[in-house]
Formats: C-alpha cells, structure tokens, sequence
C-alpha cells in the first residue's frame, strides 16, 4: 500500500472532517485519493476538508528572511455557524539545539532563533486574543508544553491532547535520541475536545495528533 | 446543531521523500557535530571577501561583465558559505550574485555574456538555494530556463563530436536541480538517462579502450585537434560527480553508486601522480589523463594544485560510497585534501580578503567542496 493510500485510510478509518498538513507538497496533496474533499494547499501548509472552508490569510516566514508559510487561517462552515482554523507550523529550534549538543553552542544564531520563534508566537497568540469566533489552533509548533514560550503564550488556551488523551504516553515526535510532544490542537471558544489520540502512522518523524471536537 | 467534528494534524505526511524543503549542507548523522570545519570556512572567507568587492576585483582588471569568473556557480558556493558560517553577509552576497546571474540569463536559458550558447554557464544549483531560502520566483524560472536549454546536450557519446565531462555535469546539474525543485518525472527520466549514457562510457568505452573507471572520450572530442586517444578529466570529473553524489543522496540510486565507485578508482590508478622537488611525496591530480600516449599529458604540479581540493572532494565522496577503503586510497585522499588544508596556516597574516587568480577558481575550488570537513573525518575512522 502506498504512502497516500496509507493515509486515506487511515482518514476513512477515524471519519476524519478535515486533515491539516504541514511541510507538505501540493503535488502529494492531489495525490491522495479523497476526491471529493476541498483541498488546499499554500507554501508548505495545506488542508483537505470535508466541510466547505474559505482562506482567511496567510502568515509568511518572510520576516523571519525563510521560506514557506508559518500560518495559515481557515473559516471553516458548519449550517448554522462558523469556526476558525489556524494551522501552523513554528520554527524548528532543531538547529540551536543541535548547537548545544555540540558543546559550541553558537549563542547568537541560538538568540536569533529563539527570537524568531517569540515573534511567530506573540503573532499568533496576539490574533487568538483578539478573535471573537470560535478558534483551533493546529500543527507543528516545535515546541512541548512546558517550553517557556508555549508558558508565555499559549498556556491560557485549551490543550486537547493534555486535557483528553487517554495515555500517558503522548509523544508526536521521535528522533534518534528523545520523544516529545510537540504537535498540539488548541482551542478556545464553543468548541470542546471529545477525544484526543497520537496515532501510529510510517512514514514520517512526527505522528499524527486526532482530536474529535464537539461544538 | 450539535456537530461531531475530527481533526487530524499531521506533519511530514506529504513531503518528497529526502528531497529537502529548505536548504541544508548534507553530511550524515554519526560525524555531526564533530567536525573542524574551521580550516575550510576562514580561507573560503578571505576568498569571499574578495570576490564579492568590485572594487578590488576592478583593481585587478576583473570586469562584472568578463563572463569567465562566473563559471562553476558562483552563488552556489557563496550560499553554502552562508549556510556554513550563518552569516547573513554571505546569504546577501549570494542573494547579490544570483540576481546578477538571473539578469543575465537570457529567455532561453543560456548566459549572455557570451555570444555562444553554452552549456557550461547553466549553474541552476545557486539559484536552487536562493529559492529554497526566498521563494523568489525568479530564481524558479530561470531554473525552468536553464533546464530546457540544457536538453540541447546530448549526453551520449559515440567517439566522435564535441564531449566533456564537464558538459555532462551541467546538463546532469540542470536536470537534477528542475527534478528536485518539482519532482518533474521528465526530469528525473533525463537525470537517469544522463546516469545511463555516462556508465556506457565507464563500463564499455568506446574504441575497445579497456575499463580506466571513468567516462572515456577521445582527445580530438574533448581538445580538438586529430589525436584519437582516450582521455578523462579528473577536475572536470569532479564537476560531475558532485549531482551524481547528490542524485545518490537523494535515491540510492545504484547507477550513481557505481559511477562514484569507478570514479575513485580512475582517481586513484589513473587521475594522480606523486610530485618532484617542493612537491615531492604529494598527489597531485593531473589535468587532463591521455591514456596511451603521455606526451600528450601537460604535467605542471604548479598548475596541476590548483584542482587539489576539487579532486580530493571527488575521492572523498567515492571512497565514501566504497564498501572498503584501501591504506593507498586513504593516503591519495589525504594527500590530495593537504594543499586545502594548509591553506588555513596563512591565516595569521591577518588580511581581510586573499586574491583568487583566476576568479573563476572561487567557484571551482568551493562549489562542489563543502563536505571535505566531514569527509575527512568519515574516512580517517575506516
């Protein structure tokens, strides 16, 4: 079985709504047979809905001089509502830390990192705060919970997988050397978390994180 | 209206496999973090320092518009410069020589400082990091550009007609940078195809001249002229192993295993020779390898060092790729990579920038180089 069949069972499977990808391809995106979802996909972040959504905008990692999106924001439309989607994808801190274990940590590019990852999160956590919809915060954010930027700005939402997981366990990400849980569904606002699981899933470092919500 | 509503995250899931999002010097797990890439990185500055002030270029009669110092990628090496140093003066430079490039690139794809259309100034892998890095549009088409144009070479030989490795390597540059930037099928269809026609000439040359482990050309093909023997490029080679060593990071592809493979032992039995007087006991790499007939040959050790650290990035990168490493084979590789090393014990003359003469040697010297500091490393520990 192929990689994308793979994951359209594995969507079937759980009844997924909508699947949010990060450091993904459009052409993979296309690829996967779930003909009838509205799919779209924009500089490294893409969605495939079963429910109808419009693009709100995009946060661009052009600030920070990369490349790709670091955020994108969707209006998703129930019948008698609407809800908001930030899928997101924050700086990797891979590098600073791969300084470290080095034992030469290069101070300033650590500095420049974690600044660059402030700001992302200060842009983010600034829209939360001043959105009135309902809102899901979802993705990669490179960072555990108890990381101090997490503390500083996103702590005051719901976590889904620290509030309904049913194991203890809930790495979302190996590597070589440590497990840890950096992909998260936050929320604020009508929605609430039902369930929430790290499934099991080759093919990629991080897994994927399945949240059913309730409005 | 109660709605129950399940939303998976997932990352990773819809990437291509290996092939990078973002620009990253490749070099494997187990000798990260453990390399001196101090000796390589502080000389390439002085280098840099140089080549990228008009005025000093000026000074020396080096024109922006002299098409020669441009060639072997110039922005390439000045990105990987940026990515090796972090250092945002480089990536702007890089960003300053990409953009002089893609001004200079005509319609269809050929540089126009020249009046011929030739093959040998399509450097799409320079502007392949400055898309990754910018997303500058640009930067894709011309890479589109140089692609098409590119197809104009044909990468089989038959013993007769204009033939080079170096040619070769442009066309396999050209074609893997398009696959890697969208995985077009026709791309990679032309990337084999190139893989294909250059282990023909490895492994049943032309001529019934015997395997050397290297694409075998006649004279007359790649100098012109009337003689018929056989002949390699061992600095020329090395431009071409460098997008066979990337398609094989990319792939496994067994053919650019093999041709690496073959590539080292040309290197080694035939690409080499150990110098007299103030190069006494030192590999060096000859410039052009005439099979048969060595007068031919133009043995200069002078000229010869230049190719060095080029050549000893080839050896790196072939024995890299072999099962087994031979005590003769590490001595070449280290003796070869000495000249790039040694560079770094003038550094205490405290100049800011050190000539490169010619310029073009900037490109040739540090673009397809920038795993030697871990190579050494990967083959001192077999």
């Amino acid at each position: 079985m192929s990689d994308a069949e793979s994951l359209a069972r594995l969507l079937e499977q759980h009844n997924v709504s909508i699947a949010l990808f990060q450091e993904a391809k459009p052409e993979k995106l296309k690829a996967l047979p779930i003909k009838s979802w509205q799919k779209h996909c924009e500089a490294g972040l893409c969605i495939a809905s079963k429910l109808p959504f419009e693009i709100e905008m995009a946060v661009s990692r052009n600030i920070f001089q990369g490349y790709g999106n670091f955020a994108q924001f969707y209006r998703i439309s129930l019948a008698d509502n609407s809800f908001l989607i930030a899928n997101v994808h924050f700086e990797t801190p891979r590098s600073a830390l791969e300084s470290v274990l080095k034992l030469g940590p290069n101070s300033a590019a650590m500095r420049i990192l974690q600044q660059d990852r402030a700001l992302q999160a200060t842009i983010i956590s600034e829209w939360a705060q001043a959105e009135t919809l309902p809102f899901i915060i979802a993705g990669d954010f490179n960072m555990p919970v108890l990381s101090p930027i997490y503390q500083q700005y996103f702590s005051m939402l719901g976590n889904a997988l620290s509030e309904k997981s049913q194991h203890v366990v809930k790495y979302t990400k190996f590597t070589r050397w440590h497990g840890i849980r950096i992909d998260h569904q936050l929320y604020r606002g009508a929605l609430s978390p039902l369930s929430a699981e790290v499934l099991n899933l080759p093919g990629a470092d991080h897994r994927p994180v399945l949240v059913r919500w309730s409005n | 209206m109660r709605y129950i509503i399940c939303i998976l995250v997932c990352c990773s899931y819809l990437m291509v496999p290996k092939v990078q999002a973002e620009p990253r010097l490749w070099g494997p797990e187990h000798v990260a973090g453990k390399v001196d890439t101090a000796w390589y990185v502080e000389p390439m500055v002085r280098y840099a320092n140089y080549i990228t002030n008009a005025e000093l270029l000026a000074a020396d009669n080096i024109a922006p518009d002299k098409a020669s110092q441009y060639l072997y990628d110039r922005p390439r090496a000045l990105f990987q410069l940026y990515l090796l140093t972090g250092n945002k003066k480089w990536r702007a430079q890089a960003i300053n020589a990409s953009q002089y490039y893609i001004a200079h690139l005509n319609d269809d794809g050929y540089f126009s400082l020249i009046e011929n259309k030739d093959i040998k100034y399509s450097m799409p892998r320079g502007l392949f990091y400055y898309y990754q890095l910018t997303g500058n549009t640009e930067a894709k088409d011309a890479i589109g550009r140089i692609y098409t144009a590119s197809l104009n070479w044909k990468p089989s030989y038959s013993g007769q007609g204009f033939w080079t490795e170096r040619n070769q390597a442009a066309a396999l540059e050209a074609a893997l940078t398009y696959y890697e930037l969208t995985e077009d099928k026709a791309a990679q269809q032309r990337v084999e195809t190139i893989l294909a026609a250059t282990l023909k000439m490895t492994m049943q040359p032309e001529a019934n001249w015997p395997q050397r482990g290297c694409p075998q050309h006649s004279f007359k093909s790649h100098e012109g002229g009337a003689d018929q023997s056989a002949v390699c490029s061992p600095w020329m080679l090395a431009l071409l192993a460098d997008p066979i060593w990337r398609y094989s990071q990319i792939t496994d592809s067994k053919t650019a295993i093999q041709l690496l493979q073959q590539f080292g032992r040309f290197i080694v039995e035939h690409g080499t020779y150990v110098g007299k007087n103030k190069f006494s006991g030192q590999y060096l790499p000859k410039y052009l390898v005439v099979f048969d007939n060595k007068q031919m040959e133009d043995i200069n050790p002078w000229n010869d060092v230049q190719h060095s650290c080029d050549v000893a990035a080839l050896l790196g990168k072939a024995l890299y790729v072999s099962d087994t490493i031979s005590k003769h084979e590490k001595t070449v590789f280290l003796s070869l990579l000495e000249p790039c090393k040694s560079k770094s014990n003038k550094l205490n003359d405290n100049k800011l920038y050190w000539q490169v003469r010619p310029a073009r040697k900037f490109g040739w010297e540090y673009s397809t180089t920038s795993d030697l500091p871990w190579l050494e490393l990967a083959i001192l520990r077999r």
